[in-house]
C-alpha cells in the first residue's frame, strides 16, 4: 500500500539525527516490546511480512509521530484488538492500572524451552531462501524497467522505484515473496535480484550524475527492458539475419526461414549453446531482437539468452 | 517538494466523509481565518502560491492531523514567526489569554476601503493568466511526457504524474507559473495545459481501463513524447526530410545547410508551424522535432 511508511523521497520530515554510539535499545521497555514481538504476544504466529504489513496500516499520523518500538508496540495492539484477543478499552484500562501504581508487579510466565528457541533464531536469522524449479528470468548485466504496481496490500517495491529503468546487478536464488505471505497466500518463492537504478532515473535531471540506488526486487516486480533491446538492434538492419545463421545450431536454421527472424531466436532450443568469444558481439545483438520479442515467453528468453553467452 | 501534502495515490487515510450541504464555513472562526488570510495578517503581501508553499512546510503530522482552515491558521503563524512579527511564545500567551477569558474584547481596526478592494476580489477573482510572447509549444492532440521534476520547492506536477505519457487536450493561455512565483522568483508566466493520463499508465495494469485524469499543467512540466514521435516516423521514413523542405521559408532553409538539421528547426521563425490542412500531417513532423530541440534551451531560462 502507498502509505505514510513508504516516505522514500518524501521531504518535509526535518534533520535526521545521527547518534553516535546508538544503543541497541534506549529504554528497557523497548526490549519488552522486542521480546513481546517476537513471542507473538498471545497472538497466533504470523510472519515477518504479516507484521510488516501490519506496521503499513498503523493511523498515518500515529506512524510518522512514533518511534521505531513504539511503531512495534502500536502493531502489536492493533493485532491483539483485530484478533478479538483485547479491546481497545481493555489495554487503555491496563495502562491506567499501571500508570497510577507503577511498582505494581508484572505477571510473569517462565517458559525457558521457548525462550531458548527464540534466542537461537535471533543468533542463526531465519532465512527466507528457498529452491524453486522455475529458472531465473533475468542474470547480471540484464536490462530491466520496474513494474507500475500499487497494490493495497503489502509490497517491497517502494512507490519511488517504479517504473523506472536499470540493470540486474546480482542474483540471489528465490526468495519467499512478501506480497503474498504478508497476507496468508502462501510463501510462493520468486528469484530475488539486486537491481541498480541510476539517481537521474529516479529523480531526474536534477540529481547527481554518477549516484545509483541498489535495491533489491523480486521477479514479478520486473520486465524485461524492451525498449533498450529495441534501441540497440536498428543500428544494423542487416545484421540480424547473420546472427540467426551463424549462432543458430541447423534445427533451428531449417525453422528460420518459416516463421520470422524474431520468433525463431526465441524459440531457440537449448543447444544453441556457448558460443566461442568472436561471435559474442552478434550473439548480443540477437540476443537484443530476441528480448524485443519477449512480451509473452520472456522467462523462456531469458533461459536462452544466457545459454548463448 | 514531495511532501505528505502531496497525498494523490497514497493510501491508508481511512474513509472519506462525505457532508451533504456542507457549509462555507463549520465554525465562525474559520471565516475570521479566511478573513486574515486575504488582508495579510501583517505578514509583508505574499502570492497565493507562496501561501500554498507555506501551507506545505508544516510539520506533516501537524499538516495530516488538522483541518482545512487549522492548516491556514497554522501557516498564519509559521509567516508571522518566519517573518519576526511574532514569536511562538507571544503566539502561545495570547491564545491563553483568550482561552482563560473568552469575553475578552478583540481588538478592531476598521479600514473600509481595503474591506471593498478585497470583497471586491473576492468577486471578480484575480486571474493568473498573462499574456507572453513565445509561441505554446504544444496543441491539443499532441503526445507528452510530463517531466521527474522533484524540486525542493513549490510544484503543481504531483509526485504520481511524474514521467508518465498523456495527451494535451486543451491549451489555456499563458498562465503565472506557481513554481518560481511560490518562491519570490517571478511570475514567469507560461503556457498551460490541460493534460490526460490514462489510469493505467498512471497505477499500472490493475487500474481500470477506460479512465484517466485531467492535470492542468504548465509547459515546462511536460517533453514532447519522442518514443511516440519514432514510432511514427519509422513507418514513413521519407517524411523527415521533405518536411524540412517543405514548412520552413527561405532564410531557414539556408541556415539548415550550414547547421544540423535539428538546431536550425529549434529555432525556427514563428511562420512555418501553422500550416493548411493540406500538410497538416508533415507539419506536426516538423514541429515535432522542433520540440524535441528545444528542450535544452527553455529549460534554462523557466527554472530558477
Amino acid at each position: 500500500m502507498n502509505s505514510v511508511h513508504d516516505i522514500g523521497g518524501m521531504d518535509g520530515f526535518g534533520p535526521i539525527h545521527r547518534e553516535t554510539g546508538e544503543p541497541v535499545f534506549h529504554e528497557p521497555w523497548e526490549s519488552r516490546v522486542f521480546g513481546m514481538s517476537m513471542l507473538g504476544a498471545g497472538l497466533a504466529p504470523i510472519p515477518l511480512d504479516a507484521r510488516r504489513h501490519q506496521s503499513e496500516r498503523l493511523n498515518p499520523v500515529q506512524y510518522i509521530s512514533s518511534t521505531y518500538y513504539e511503531r512495534w508496540l502500536a502493531r502489536i495492539d492493533a493485532a491483539l484488538v483485530d484478533a478479538g484477543t483485547l479491546t481497545r478499552d481493555e489495554i487503555d484500562k491496563r495502562m491506567q492500572v499501571f500508570a497510577a501504581q507503577p511498582d505494581l508487579p508484572i505477571p510473569r510466565r517462565e517458559d525457558p524451552s521457548r525462550a531458548g528457541g527464540i534466542g537461537s533464531i535471533l543468533r542463526t536469522g531465519r532465512s527466507a531462501a528457498r529452491k524453486i524449479r522455475q529458472k531465473p528470468s533475468f542474470a547480471a548485466g540484464d536490462k530491466v524497467v520496474t513494474r507500475n504496481l500499487n497494490p493495497h496490500g503489502h509490497t517491497r517495491l517502494p512507490r519511488y522505484a517504479r517504473g523506472k529503468h536499470g540493470v540486474i546487478v546480482a542474483h540471489h536464488g528465490a526468495h519467499v515473496f512478501p506480497d503474498s505471505n504478508a497476507h496468508g497466500l502462501g510463501e510462493n518463492p520468486q528469484h530475488l535480484y539486486t537491481v541498480r537504478i541510476a539517481m537521474r532515473e529516479l529523480w531526474g535531471d536534477s540529481a547527481e550524475a554518477n549516484e545509483s540506488v541498489l535495491i533489491d526486487l523480486w521477479e514479478s516486480y520486473l520486465h524485461r527492458d524492451r525498449a533498450a533491446a529495441a534501441s540497440r538492434a536498428p543500428k544494423n538492419p542487416g545484421a540480424r539475419k547473420k546472427v540467426v545463421a551463424k549462432t543458430l545450431p541447423r534445427a533451428a536454421k531449417v525453422n528460420a526461414p518459416a516463421a520470422s527472424a524474431r520468433r525463431s531466436l526465441a524459440g531457440q532450443p537449448p543447444s544453441a549453446a556457448p558460443n566461442p568469444a568472436g561471435a559474442a558481439g552478434k550473439v548480443k545483438r540477437g540476443n537484443a531482437s530476441a528480448a524485443r520479442g519477449s512480451g509473452r515467453s520472456g522467462r523462456d528468453l531469458g533461459k536462452t539468452i544466457r545459454r548463448s553467452r | 517538494m514531495n511532501g505528505v501534502h502531496d497525498i494523490g495515490g497514497m493510501d491508508g487515510f481511512g474513509l472519506i466523509h462525505r457532508e451533504s450541504d456542507e457549509p462555507v464555513f463549520h465554525e465562525p472562526w474559520e471565516s475570521r481565518v479566511f478573513a486574515m488570510f486575504l488582508t495579510g495578517a501583517g505578514l509583508p503581501r505574499t502570492r497565493f502560491d507562496g501561501d500554498r508553499h507555506r501551507l506545505e512546510r508544516l510539520e506533516p503530522a501537524g499538516y495530516l492531523t488538522s483541518s482545512y482552515y487549522e492548516r491556514w491558521l497554522a501557516a498564519l503563524e509559521s509567516g508571522l514567526i518566519e517573518m519576526g512579527t511574532l514569536n511562538q511564545d507571544e503566539i502561545d500567551a495570547e491564545v491563553q489569554k483568550f482561552a482563560a477569558q473568552p469575553d475578552l474584547p478583540i481588538q478592531r481596526r476598521e479600514e473600509p476601503a481595503r474591506a471593498y478592494r478585497l470583497a471586491n476580489t473576492m468577486r471578480t477573482g484575480r486571474p493568473a493568466i498573462r499574456k507572453i510572447r513565445q509561441k505554446p509549444r504544444f496543441a491539443a492532440g499532441d503526445k507528452i511526457v510530463t517531466r521527474n521534476l522533484n524540486p525542493h520547492g513549490h510544484t503543481r506536477l504531483p509526485r504520481y504524474a511524474r514521467g508518465k505519457h498523456g495527451v494535451v487536450v486543451a491549451h489555456h493561455g499563458a498562465h503565472v507559473f506557481p513554481d518560481s512565483n511560490a518562491h519570490g522568483l517571478g511570475e514567469n508566466p507560461q503556457h498551460l495545459y490541460t493534460v490526460r493520463i490514462a489510469i493505467r499508465e498512471l497505477w499500472g495494469d490493475s487500474a481500470e481501463a477506460n479512465e484517466s485524469v485531467l492535470i492542468d499543467l504548465w509547459e515546462s512540466y511536460l517533453d514532447r513524447d519522442k518514443a511516440a514521435a519514432t514510432s511514427r516516423a519509422r513507418k514513413n521514413p521519407g517524411a523527415r526530410k521533405k518536411v524540412v523542405a517543405k514548412t520552413l521559408p527561405r532564410a531557414a532553409k539556408i541556415e539548415a545547410r550550414a547547421a544540423s538539421a535539428k538546431r536550425s528547426i529549434a529555432q525556427p521563425p514563428p511562420s512555418p508551424t501553422r500550416t493548411s490542412a493540406g500538410v497538416a500531417g508533415r507539419a506536426k513532423t516538423g514541429r515535432m522535432r522542433a520540440g524535441r530541440g528545444a528542450a535544452g534551451g527553455r529549460r534554462g531560462s523557466v527554472e530558477p
